[in-house]
């Protein structure tokens, strides 16, 4: 890069007036540029040729039509060759100047569009529908495992320990995001450190209720899987994931014909355990051999705060949804993959709004409605699961508006309002559920759907703006 | 302008060195003449101001102790720290915003620029302009602004996306502004554009002289860039008329404007600089560095030198050489430089044309070489092909190294030939064919050519000459005399050793 920064990020290097991306169609050349001697050579104080200049006008009137002032056809003329001498013969103008006004002023302004601009919200779909998968495919250990252990005893330790696991998953994934923009060396160190404490930390609350080796072991199990599926997913290594859980979708997949045996059923989960840690463990360490980066801008931790709040308050209403409608959580889970396709169109869909918006006051409106149309399409998709596996709809839809639009506004990087919204809703329900107070039956759905009100009302607000989307 | 010595010893002046995307960051013809300034001058100190683009560019200059500070302000990076105004602030940065909108867009409004952009500068030595630029109510301004009846930005149907472009592009133009300002001294702007931000808000604070260095015309190459860009037309004639704006403020208020070539001067004219404000100072070599090349190649060769790049326009070149080699079978085209980061695809379009022109066994692309002064010694006539240039070093090079040359008449190019050597039309094979063949076909004239131009260099062109005219500036703006309009009186021409100026 030398000389004048182009006005275009991660343009740089490209700032010379004339570069030619691709091949120039042959060019009509220019009348000045013609040997024609039959156009006399005109002596000064004539005053201006006006068929010369409007011949000029009509050869160019491509190149000057969409100017934005004089001086830019200055330049197209200068850059094309036009000398002084030609100017002043020919044209009869004194100068550049003169000449270009001329032709700015008798070529009718266009204002030819530009090529359309590929949509930098595209969302990778395959890639969506997958992690949505993933999220999903770790309850298939509990089928495999049922018979093995009694499950429900260790119940209270999973989930103390799934609730941390998703609290400290979703700050550490903010973090290590924040961090991947300084470089992946310096992101995979903090996903390497972040990973291990929350996994450590998990496990250890399971020590809570008394030493137990079998607790200990499912919840430190339980914990690494989160941990390292967690990195995987941050670095957007889904595939690998995939792969590492092959063993248990195996095993899973041939339970209704066949039984493997205690053998099987243990060892197949504890292999894909094992090999999801050795994946993450291997691209935490092809990270770290990278170059380290020049600077490194340390963010505060308390950045990342509310984002494990609002893991915190997810993870408690989900769990209190469960206990109700636990195949609702299933599907609530499968359907991250299409809530965050939809993340990436509701940033699509608002771009195309500002195209066709003049006024924040019009795009207000296409905003409402591009909001309303994705909350409208995520609840239909899960819907039709709600109603086959013969659940209630009301909880798990009005759940998962709270979490799309939370999601949605931590996307824009708004992360206290959604944080704290939740975590007074699942507050609520919590303490509600827990004490059995009288209203204990339908406070999951009331505090969801007052969540969901004030996040909506929050997303129209901030995100019915336009500065958000620049 | 006399050079007042004894004013040199008593007091040293400094200077701030305003850059942009150029020196102490990288490599380049404008990188290298900073260089020169600052290694020729020990007697004075400097600071540098370099706009860059990310801000994490290494240094790729080594800065002698006289370089006191270097302060890199990126364009792009990360976003600028500070919050929006509030209150009474908030009121008056609005409707400075709002006067500095209008002018862009309403022919009728352009005196409202300058006094709109200092309102803009303390908004942002306050680091509240850049909150504010990200905010709603800048794009409500603007849409308020550019919809209003009677006004051409109007017609094109501004859309709100093109206001959030537009907005976000003057966010990062005017990130500058917020760079503290030199407080005494001299402040140097090396080229026109963004880089002279500080310089305007440093003569307006604390009454700083400005002196602005335009080898290009800024202006005129973004006219030019923009033209590819793909935006649409209201966010073109909002950003442009930003820089065309800025370029006429710049030029008002420069104490002193020193083109490289005086044909610059044209634009710095037209745009409202004063003339006796406008002193052509010419880029030199060193006539030791690029002494006489000896005897010529044994074949007629035309030699090339320079950095492969559409800009050089080395296609009309191939051509004019497949003409000249139908007269003159024997002949070759020698072409020496490296190919910039993506500029692979033109070097193969241009092999390409010379293949299809049937003359690729004696088309050479040499490559970057080492020592320059080979690229000039290899050729019996020295070609220059540009469509664009300020005052180019090659050419002044090739001769001091005492070859004749064939250059294309752009920029400060005639200026600098004289008499020396041919001048044609730019993008015109045919004639710069017939420019070739004719020196090819007279070695005395092109002997008797080669030798004036290496006398040309030495008295007008020399390296030394340029670093005392900008000492002698210095020390006159600092001293606060005003600039004499008089022809610049140069002392006596100089030597000393240093490498090649082509970077």
């Amino acid at each position: 890069m030398s000389g004048p920064l182009s006005l275009e990020p991660g343009d740089g290097h490209d700032t010379l007036a004339l570069r030619l991306a691709t091949p120039r169609p042959p060019r009509r050349r220019p009348r000045w540029a013609l040997d024609d001697e039959t156009l006399a050579i005109r002596l000064p104080g004539q005053g201006p040729d006006e068929e010369a200049v409007s011949t000029l006008a009509a050869e160019l009137a491509d190149a000057i039509g969409p100017a934005v002032h004089p001086y830019e056809v200055a330049a197209l003329l200068e850059a094309e060759g036009l000398s002084a001498s030609v100017i002043k013969e020919r044209y009869g103008h004194p100068n550049l100047f003169s000449l270009a006004t001329a032709l700015y002023e008798r070529v009718p302004r266009t204002f030819p569009e530009p090529p359309p601009a590929p949509d930098p919200w595209r969302p990778d779909t395959l890639r969506c529908l997958l992690r949505g998968v993933l999220f999903a495919l770790p309850a298939l250990v509990h089928l495999l495992t049922a018979p093995l252990w009694p499950l429900t005893r260790y119940a209270p330790v999973l989930i103390v320990a799934g609730i941390t696991s998703w609290a400290w998953g979703q700050a550490l994934g903010h973090r290590a995001h924040l961090r991947l923009v300084t470089g992946r060396r310096e992101a995979s160190g903090t996903l390497l450190t972040g990973s291990l404490l929350g996994a450590a930390t998990a496990t250890a609350l399971a020590l809570i209720p008394g030493p137990d080796t079998l607790a200990l072991a499912v919840a430190a199990g339980q914990s690494l899987y989160l941990a390292a599926a967690g990195v995987l997913l941050v670095l957007a290594r889904e595939k690998l994931l995939l792969a590492a859980l092959s063993p248990l979708v195996a095993g899973a997949a041939v339970l209704p014909w066949w039984e493997p045996g205690p053998l099987a059923r243990a060892g197949l989960p504890l292999l894909a355990l094992l090999a999801t840690l050795a994946a993450a463990g291997h691209v935490l360490w092809r990270g770290r051999t990278g170059p380290p980066a020049a600077h490194a801008p340390r963010t505060p931790v308390r950045a990342s705060l509310p984002y494990g709040l609002f893991g915190l308050a997810a993870a408690v209403l989900v769990v209190l949804t469960g206990r109700q409608e636990p195949y609702a959580v299933i599907a609530l889970t499968l359907s991250m993959g299409p809530a965050e396709w939809l993340l990436y169109r509701y940033r699509g869909w608002s771009v195309a709004a500002l195209r066709t918006s003049a006024t924040p006051g019009g795009f207000l409106l296409r905003s409402a409605g591009v909001l309303t149309g994705c909350l409208a399409a995520y609840l239909l998709l899960l819907l039709p699961a709600a109603l086959l596996t013969g659940t209630d709809p009301a909880t798990p839809l009005l759940l998962a508006a709270t979490l799309w639009t939370a999601l949605l506004l931590q996307a824009f990087g708004t992360a206290w309002p959604p944080a704290l919204i939740c975590l007074t809703a699942a507050g609520t329900a919590g303490a509600v559920t827990a004490l059995d107070l009288p209203p204990a039956p339908v406070v999951l759905p009331a505090v969801c759907a007052a969540a969901a009100l004030c996040l909506a009302v929050c997303a129209l607000r901030l995100l019915g703006r336009p500065s958000p989307h620049a | 302008m006399h050079v007042h010595h004894a004013a040199r010893r008593a007091a040293a002046a400094r200077v701030t060195l305003l850059t942009e995307g150029t020196y102490p960051h990288s490599h380049g013809g404008v990188s290298v003449w900073c260089d020169q300034l600052v290694t020729g001058m020990p007697d004075i100190e400097f600071d540098v101001i370099a706009v860059t683009g990310t801000g994490r560019e290494p240094l790729v200059w080594d800065l002698p102790g006289h370089v006191r500070d270097v302060l890199s302000v990126p364009m792009w990076g990360p976003t600028p720290d500070g919050r929006p105004p509030r209150g009474r602030s908030r009121r008056q940065l609005a409707t400075a915003y709002e006067r500095f909108l209008t002018s862009l867009v309403d022919p009728g409004a352009e005196d409202g620029f300058a006094p709109a952009l200092h309102g803009l500068a303390h908004a942002a030595a306050a680091a509240e302009l850049s909150p504010f630029l990200r905010g709603d109510t800048a794009l409500r301004i603007l849409t308020a602004v550019w919809t209003r009846p009677g006004l051409a930005v109007r017609e094109a149907r501004p859309t709100l996306h093109d206001a959030l472009t537009a907005t976000a592009l003057l966010e990062h133009a005017l990130r500058p502004l917020a760079a503290p300002p030199p407080r005494d001294g001299v402040a140097h702007a090396v080229s026109g554009g963004v880089a002279v931000l500080p310089g305007l808000a440093a003569r307006e604070r604390y009454g700083v002289p400005l002196l602005l260095t335009e080898h290009g015309v800024y202006l005129r190459e973004r006219y030019l860039g923009y033209r590819t860009a793909a935006y649409r037309w209201p966010v073109k004639a909002v950003v442009l008329g930003f820089f065309r704006l800025l370029a006429q403020e710049s030029y008002r208020q420069a104490a002193l404007i020193t083109p490289g070539n005086r044909y610059n001067r044209l634009w710095e004219e037209q745009g409202g600089a004063d003339p006796t404000a406008i002193r052509t100072v010419y880029n030199g070599v060193d006539p030791a560095a690029f002494p006489p090349a000896g005897p010529e190649p044994g074949t007629p060769t035309l030699s090339w030198a320079g950095r492969v790049d559409p800009i050089k326009d080395l296609e009309t070149l191939i051509r004019a050489f497949a003409l000249v080699r139908d007269q003159r079978p024997d002949a070759r085209l020698r072409l020496f430089g490296g190919t910039p980061r993506g500029g692979e695809a033109y070097r193969e379009r241009c092999e390409a044309l010379a293949a299809e022109l049937g003359h690729a066994d004696a088309v050479t692309f040499e490559g970057r070489v080492d020592d320059i002064k080979d690229a000039y010694a290899a050729g019996t006539v020295v070609m220059l092909s540009s469509i664009s240039e300020g005052f180019p070093f090659t050419l002044i090079e090739a001769m001091s190294c005492g070859r004749a040359t064939v250059s294309t008449d752009v920029g400060g190019v005639r200026e600098a030939v004289g008499d020396t050597g041919l001048v044609v039309p730019p993008r015109d094979p045919a004639a710069m064919a017939a420019a070739a063949l004719e020196l090819l076909d007279a070695p005395d004239r092109r002997r008797a050519m080669g030798e004036a131009a290496r006398l040309r260099v030495i008295e007008q062109f020399t390296l030394r000459q340029t670093i005392d005219t900008f000492r002698g500036i210095y020390h006159e703006l600092a001293a606060g005399t005003a600039p004499t309009p008089a022809r610049v009186v140069l002392p006596a021409p100089a030597v000393t050793g240093t490498g090649s100026l082509t970077g």
